[in-house]
This record gives structure tokens, sequence and C-alpha cells, in this order.
């Protein structure tokens, strides 16, 4: 195996592979990245942890034809400090790899590539092209508010619904839940919704960066993702998503609409005064919306903002944090807060056509 | 002066509801000798009815043999019994009855029916029982079998009624007794309903272990390890669970002698003694232990409710126990992974807390018992010496009388379950560096509320006279004392001072609750269900808001703020069973404790934390003033001490 390879589009494939390839695995082979010739012109590279594949098919020169894997990281360093534009890399005895860049040479150890994981072939699917604005966007919009506790696998990644011209993905930890909806052109058509976990979100996010379009299919267990010459394959999480429209509030009582950014600055000064475990208090009366919260190691803070609120008098508590980052997400000036009993969901919505919802449970302070 | 006779023999009634007070003690016992009358006359199915805990009714239908009218009204008076005819026959008795005191006790303290058809018989004898006195008897239609309904319970004794506790609480009870039962007796087919609700419905099961799984739930029955060792004629049968699964306290711990559900502090012991450093210390581990002794070889006529039995070789039957536990344990696939967690076997003084003095606490009747140093070896605190079980009666009798008294002073009390530990008298101790001071471990710090302790006597500042030496392993802190090599476990200790300080802040608020989008469901045990039902407002104190989801699982719907993911769970089932055992308001403070060490634990340092010299002493400092009698439920030792004594020893000088 010999190749020869502008150093430009080899660091394009490399620097994605080695953030997928797993290093602390007990497979020592997933920490490395796969280089394999195909045919004169094309070089594949491919790295995997299992759930998260990439593979990258590379211009090249091929003079001779084969395979080999290698330290991902290494590799990755390696040519990005390399001198030259170009490299030249060989396989020699004992799954050896040659590298020469310029006037330099390495020598790194590698594994045969016959012993490398079969990463799932993009070549098998049917690819729809949607916007990649809009997929990044809805990411951002959910991928907060997916549950980190490993035990709640099925909560771990962000349900993503989809009909083809529309989609929809959701997420939530159990104490709170966004939910966005977005025209999906072009978007694969699914009959149930599928769940697509946070770390293959986080590397689909880094595909799409830069691009204004991308292919999208979903192959079950895999969501495809592809943008130009790099590929991603995201194992989706098997698990049945929570029947997350029951919890979502059909017809509140009772309804506030409040100035973002002024919320959110009230919020972080409340989250001051609050410990991790205490809540900050909501407090609606005709007219004004006040925010307090104590914390017996600190002191307390009260403040008053202006409101249309024209209901009874009710208080609530939430997780500033919960809020803030609800809040974050959403774009518009003003926000609804829409509230059942003081125990019931908050729901909040931007106003204006931006089809979003965040759901945060009360807290009892 | 002339003396008037004055002794008189006491009237029929009067006997009846004094022996009723030995046998009859709560709801609870009045279906175990129902349930075991049920048995003894050969029933297959016996179906029990509970309503208001037991207080209002108790109904027992079983398909045994049934009665003849003329023995349904002999069994009703006492010393009636169709299961012993001679002295000789209570060594190697076959039936769990024999005294035939138990119907007529019942029957004083209650309105009792009975109806009763034996399989020949046309029509069923009803006799109803009112007080003591016996009714009218008249014929009706029922299946063969026998059904007793006790309604009332000490409607006509108040002064029981009082010491009866929550519905909940009896109710759980109950639930623990018949499961008790179902667990000695897999081939029977046990159903309690408390209120119309099915508590525990055990089927015939093929073998005890099966039984365990109907009654403990999927999750704790799928850790159990069966282990059958025979020695000597004595057979014993255990089913171990995992040791991480330790309860704090000895509730998990079930004796059968004979199919009988025994307490046996010695036998307790051999179990803790088979788990070894496995189970930590104030800790209790899980598990079944059914002991088969040749007849003849143990008498079950030593106590009212024969719940003691006494053996005529107690060393062995312990013995024995220890070994099938030992063994059991040695080849469970569970020890692999904890056997890593063995502590250092190193003899030394360890303890919970520095040496210092304790102010007196208000409990009557605490009788003294004389410090005890512990080794690092002393497992549980069922290795301490126990008071005889006279004066541990005698303080339970002081200290219920305390209860109805005053709730503070209940509030305060020790829980009757640390009657073994070592308790600190109240006298200054003179000699504060005498480190046989064992602070309460395990569950003796509880139950006490911080916001009604007295105040402590000033506290030699035993930490901060430590110097500091070093860091070892990034996880104790090493120090010299006065003759003495003291290690402190740095995370431990960190944890002691922030859960003070988390509980001296939150005493006077109210615990913050975050409530769930999606309900959690998780798996208990049969009789935490009717706790989950019957104390909702408890929980709710609490932080938890709890619904029964059918069979043995819960719905959680919201949860203590602060606590991460996978921690209510836990959290919650520990909750569960301390209010099995206590009141309502002891459990939810010790409850809180529990939460607040949760919170605790995660904002303090860990081990293979770097600690400079200041703020290692500035830890040590702040040790000071920690109440050690208000520990974290996690029970960890802070610190081992060890003797220059002991160092010089090791090195032969």
């Amino acid at each position: 195996m010999e190749f020869r390879i502008p150093k430009a589009e080899f660091v394009r494939g490399l620097r994605l592979a080695q953030s997928i390839a797993d290093r602390k695995s007990t497979m020592p082979m997933l920490a490395n990245v796969l280089l394999r010739t195909q045919g004169k012109d094309k070089l594949l590279v491919a790295a995997t942890d299992l759930n998260v594949s990439l593979t990258a098919e590379l211009k090249s020169t091929n003079t001779a034809e084969g395979g080999l894997t290698v330290n991902a990281k290494a590799l990755h360093d390696l040519v990005v400090s390399a001198p030259g534009d170009t490299l030249t890399l060989k396989r020699t005895d004992n799954h050896w790899a040659e590298i020469k860049s310029g006037k330099v040479n390495y020598r790194i150890v590698g594994m045969p590539d016959r012993d490398f994981p079969k990463v799932p072939d993009p070549r098998e699917v049917t690819f729809g092209e949607v916007d990649a604005s809009v997929l990044r966007e809805m990411i951002d919009r959910t991928l907060f508010s997916v549950c980190n506790d490993e035990t709640r696998f099925h909560l771990n990644g962000v349900l993503f619904e989809s009909s083809g011209s529309k989609a929809r993905m959701v997420s939530t930890d159990g104490h709170r839940l966004s939910k966005v909806e977005r025209p999906l052109p072009g978007g694969p058509q699914l009959s149930a919704g599928v769940i697509i976990p946070k770390k293959g979100l986080l590397e689909i996010k880094r595909v799409l960066e830069g691009a204004t379009t991308a292919k999208l299919a979903v192959k079950t267990p895999h969501v495809f993702l592809q943008n130009e010459e790099l590929s991603l394959a995201v194992k989706l999480i098997d698990a049945q998503f929570p029947p997350y429209e029951q919890v979502i509030p059909k017809d509140p009582k009772r309804s506030v609409v409040i100035d973002r950014a002024l919320l959110v600055e009230s919020l972080k000064r409340a989250q001051l005064m609050s410990s991790e475990t205490r809540g900050v208090k909501l407090s609606l009366a005709a007219g004004t919306l006040t925010i307090a919260s104590d914390n017996p190691d600190l002191g307390e803070v009260r403040e008053e903002i202006d409101s249309d609120y024209a209901g009874d008098a009710i208080a609530i508590g939430f997780n500033p944090k919960y809020v803030i980052e609800l809040l974050g997400q959403m774009t518009s000036d003003q926000v609804s807060l829409s509230l059942g009993g003081e125990l019931d969901p908050g729901l909040w919505r931007p106003l204006g056509a931006d089809d979003y919802v965040g759901v945060i449970m009360p807290m009892r302070i | 002066m002339t003396v008037a006779d004055v002794i008189e023999v006491l009237p029929d009634h009067v006997v009846d509801q004094i022996a009723a007070g030995e046998v009859v003690e709560r709801p609870a016992s009045v279906v175990k000798e129902l349930v075991e009358n049920a048995l003894d006359a050969g029933a297959r199915l016996v179906t029990i009815d509970v309503i208001g805990g037991g207080r209002q009714l108790i109904r027992v239908v079983d398909d045994g043999r049934g009665m003849t009218p003329r023995d349904a009204r002999l069994a009703l008076s006492r010393h009636a019994t169709s299961k012993l005819r001679s002295v000789d026959d209570l060594w190697g008795i076959g039936t769990m009855g024999f005294r035939g005191e138990a119907l007529p006790s019942i029957a004083s303290v209650a309105r009792l029916t009975l109806t009763t058809r034996t399989a020949d018989a046309l029509a069923a004898t009803r006799i109803v029982v009112e007080g003591g006195r016996v009714g009218e008897v008249t014929e009706v239609g029922a299946p063969v079998g026998t059904t007793i309904e006790v309604a009332d319970l000490f409607a006509n004794v108040p002064a029981r009624l009082k010491f009866l506790k929550g519905d909940a609480t009896e109710a759980s009870h109950v639930t623990d007794a018949v499961s008790r039962l179902a667990m000695a007796h897999p081939e029977i087919h046990l159903r309690l309903r408390h209120a119309g609700r099915v508590a525990l419905d055990a089927p015939p099961a093929p073998s005890a272990i099966e039984r365990a799984r109907q009654l403990l739930g999927p999750r704790l029955a799928g850790r159990l390890h069966p282990v059958t060792v025979e020695d000597g004629g004595i057979r014993v049968t255990a089913l171990l669970a995992a040791p991480e699964l330790a309860q704090s306290t000895a509730r998990g711990v079930q004796l059968y002698v004979g199919r009988r559900a025994v307490r046996d502090r010695g036998l307790l012991h051999a179990v803790a003694m088979g788990y070894g450093e496995l189970v930590p210390r104030g800790r209790y581990p899980v598990a079944i232990v059914l002991v088969d002794v040749p007849a003849g070889a143990v008498d079950v006529n030593v106590h009212p409710q024969k719940l003691e039995v006494r053996f005529s070789d107690a060393a062995a039957v312990a013995t024995a126990v220890r070994h099938a536990v030992r063994r059991g344990v040695a080849g469970a696939p569970w020890l692999a992974e904890a056997a890593s967690a063995a502590p250092v076997q190193v003899r030394a003084i360890s303890s919970m807390a520095p040496p210092r003095t304790y102010s007196a606490e208000p409990v009557g009747g605490y009788a003294r018992t004389p410090p005890s140093s512990q080794g690092a070896f002393d497992l549980a605190p069922a290795a301490a010496p126990a008071p005889s079980a006279d004066a541990w009666a005698e303080r339970m009798r002081a200290q219920i009388a305390a209860r109805a008294q005053t709730p503070r002073a209940a509030a305060m009390a020790p829980e009757p379950r640390a009657r073994a530990l070592p308790i600190v008298d109240s006298a200054p101790v003179d000699d504060p560096d005498d480190g046989a001071i064992a602070a309460g471990q395990g569950d003796l710090g509880l139950g006490t509320g911080i916001g009604l302790a007295p105040a402590p006597a000033p506290m030699p500042a035993f930490f901060a006279t430590l110097r500091y030496l070093g860091q070892l392993d990034r996880t104790y802190l090493v120090c010299e004392g006065d003759g003495e090599l003291v290690l402190i476990d740095q995370h431990a200790a960190h944890e002691r001072v922030e859960f003070q300080r988390l509980r001296e802040r939150s005493a006077a608020h109210e615990v913050p609750v975050q409530r769930l989008l999606f309900p959690t469901t998780i798996e208990v045990d049969a009789a935490s269900i009717a706790i989950v039902a019957d104390a909702a407002d408890v929980l709710a104190a609490a932080g938890f808001e709890v619904e029964p989801f059918g069979g043995t699982s819960v719905a959680i719907k919201a949860v203590p703020a602060g606590l991460r993911h996978t921690e209510p769970a836990a959290v919650l089932r520990q909750l569960l069973g301390e209010l099995a055992e206590v009141d309502g308001s002891r459990a939810v403070e010790a409850h809180l404790d529990h939460v607040l060490a949760t919170i605790a634990c995660h904002s303090v340092v860990r081990a293979g934390d770097v600690l400079d010299g200041h703020e290692a002493e500035a830890l040590l400092r702040a040790m000071d003033g920690v109440d050690f009698r208000a520990h974290c439920p996690h029970g960890r030792p802070v610190l081992l001490r060890l003797p220059v004594g002991e160092l010089a020893r090791r090195f032969g000088r």
C-alpha cells in the first residue's frame, strides 16, 4: 500500500476521525484510524467508537493497493505538523507506516486493517438533501435538555421525527422538555421517531459546520449524514421515548408575556442567590412579575418586572438554570409563560412564528 | 389492728386479658396467631383481609379441616387445644401452636366471629365472642374451613390501643408478619389485602428461593445467592443478598427456625459474622436464613409469641449458620467485585468519633453500658455486649412511656434497634483520651433531631491538637496525636463537615422538591407498597411524591431537589425501610439526613484530591465543630487510630 495525498485534504479527514476514535476503549483498535486505498485516486479514512462512525473518501494518488490502521491522534498531530504540502504514506513490514513529507521521514507502528471493525457503509443508503442550518438549529435547541444520566439511556438522546417535509426534535431529562418543529424538505420519511444519542449529535454538528446543505438518511439502526466527502453513521438508541405530547400542557389557565432579555438578566441575578438545590420563585400578580430567591448561606434577592399579567396571583418555583438555558435558545424579544397551578408544568414559548416550546416542571420551595 | 383478707383469684376475663397482653401485642400478632392456626388446620389457601391497619378488622379465611360445633366452642376457652396432649409433646412439636391460648386471648380484647365447617357437616357453626363473653351460636352456610373475623381490636383495652402506631405502620407490620409466614411455608398460598388492595399474593412455590422471589420483588431476589449446608443434624438454608444491598437496620435479616420466624441475637450476629468485612459496621446484610435442627434440640415454648427459641446447643447452631453464610458468601458471584473493597487487616481502634464527652440525653431508663473498645473487626453492633433481655424490655417500657408523655423526648430517644450499641454514659468521662468511647455508630444518631438535641458539653479540641504530617495516597490525612498515629479519611471527614453545615442551614426550611415530567417507576417490596399508599403525607414532607403503580412497583412523581437522577430511588427505598420501622416524623428526619448527606457527598473533596497543609489543617479544625451523633447515614468511619504501643508491638520492641 502506498499513496500520495495533499496535506490539507488529509487533515480534513483526520480531524474528525481523531475526535471520534475512542482512546479509552478496552479495544485498542478503536483508537486507530483506518486507511484503505480505493481504486487509483481515492483513500478511505474511517474511525469508529462503535456508536459513531466516520468515513471520508479523500482524493489521493495511489501507487499500491492495500490498507492499514494507525493511531488516529498520533497520525493527525503528525500530519498537521508536517512541513510539506503533500505526504506519501507507505506500508512496510509488520504494519509499520512510513510517511514522507518534504525532508521529514516518519515511521509509526500500525495494525492490520483486517482487524478494524466493519463500519456502516453510506453507499448502501438513499440520502435526501436538507438545509444544514435548519438541522443545526434544531439540534442546538434540543441538545441542552438531553439527560446525562447513563442509566436512563432512553433519555440520552434527542427524538427525531420527520415526515419528508416537516421535522421535529424533542429532548427531555425528566425535569424539563424542549420541542422544536421546522419544515425540512428532503428529510427522511419516518413512520416513527428515532432517538439520536447526544454524542452523535455533537459529531453531526461538527460535520455540518460551514455547510449550507447536507444529505440525511435514516436506516435503522443508524442515522447517516453526509457533507461532501465526509459521512457519519450514528447508531440510534434502541428504546422507547416517553410520550412527550402528554406532558405538554394543552390549555393552561394563566398566561403572561415577558421581555426575554430582561427575564434572563433577572434570573441570572436571582441564580447568584440560590444554592444548587433551591429554586427561584416567580410570583405573578396583576401587572407585575416578581422574581425572588434566597440562600440561607448568602442572603436574598427580589426583583420586580412589569408584565401584562391580568389573572389571579400565583407563585411558582423553578430551577433557574433550566429557564435560563431554555430562554437562551429562543430568539424572540418576548416570551410567553403559561401556567396551570403552582405544581403544574410551566409552558414557555417564544412570541412569534417560531415553532418551539419548552416545558419545565416546577419546584416546590 | 386487723388485717382483712386481700388476696383474690382473678376472674377469668381478667386472666384472659393479661394473657392477651403477652400474646396479642398488635394487629400483626393477631394475624400471625390466626394464620398459624390455619396452617395447623391443614389449609392450602389462606386469605387475610385487613382494614385500618388491623384495628378495624382482621379477617382470616382458610380452607383447612374446620371444626365440629363442640370443638369450635371449646376452642374459645383457654388452654383448649388439639395440638398437645402431654408435656412431653412439647419437645419436637410439629404444629405452629400448642398452648390453646391464642383464640381466647384475642377474643378477650376484640369482637371475634368464628365461622367453621368440617367436610362432614351440613352447616357451618358461627360463634360471636365479644370482650371475652361467648355470645350466640348459630348455624350458617359457609364453605369448608374456618373464617375468623376480629373487629375493633383493643377497643376494650384503651391502654393498649394508645400504644399502637399509625395505620400505615401497623399495616406494614402485618405485611411483614404474613411475609415471614409465607417464607416459612412456601407450599401454602397466602394472600393479604389491606383495605381490599392486594398487598401480598404468594401462590404455592416449589422452593424457598422461589418463595423469596415472590416476596422480595425481582430487584432483590435477582441478587440472592442460595446455599444449603447440613452439618451434625443442623441444616441451614441461606439466601444471601450481595453486600452492597446492606441496610441500616437488621430488618433485612430474616431468621427461621423450624419454620418459625424468630428473633435471635446470636443467629443475627452469626449471619453478620458470616459476611465478614463485606458489610461495613453499623449496617446489616440482607439475608434469609432457615435453620432446621433435630427434634428435641430446640424449645419453642420460651416466648409468648414464640418469637424466641432456645437451643440445647446454641453455640453449635450459631457456628453452623456462620459457616453456611461464609460458604455462601465465598461462592457467591458478587464476591469478586466486593473483595477488593475489604479493609486493610490492621488491628486498631477505629471509631466514628474523636474522644469527647457527651451531655446527658433525657432518655429514661437507659442502662449504663460500660464503654467498650472495638477492634477493627467488630463487624456489627451485634458484636457489642448485649444487655439482658429483661433490661431491654425494661428500657423499652420506659421509652414508650416517655414517648407517650412528650413527643419531643420521643424524637430524641435513640431507636430501639440501637439497643446493643455501646451507649455513652451521661456523666462526663474523666479521661478524654480514652479511645474506648464509641459514638453512636450505625443508626443511633439517625433519630436525633438537631434542633431538639441539647447542646453538647464543651468538646475537647481533639482534631485541632493533631499535628498534620502529610497525605497518604491522596486519600488519608496522616496526623500525630497524643501517643498515637491518627489516619483520617479526607472525603468522609469533609462530608461530615459539609453535612453538618447543610443540616443546620436546612433546619428551618422545608425540603425543596423538583417535580418530574415523567414519573419514574421503581420496584420495592410488598411491605413498602402499603406504606406508600398510607403514608403519602409523610413522604411528601420528605420531598417525595409517590404512588403505588401496581404489583410491587411505585411511581415517583417528585423528588427532593439536588439529588442526581439515579439517587432518588436509593434514598426512597431507604426511607420506606425506615418508615416501616419507626414513626413517620422520625423517619422523615432520618431521611432528610440521608438526602443532605447525599448532597453533601457531591460537594466535598474526594479521595484522590491533593490537599495542601493549610487545607488539611482547616479541615481538622472544622472537624472539631462537628456533632458526631449527627453523622451521615453513610456511616463509614472517619478516622483510624493506631496507638504507639501497637506500633511498638508490631516492631517487636
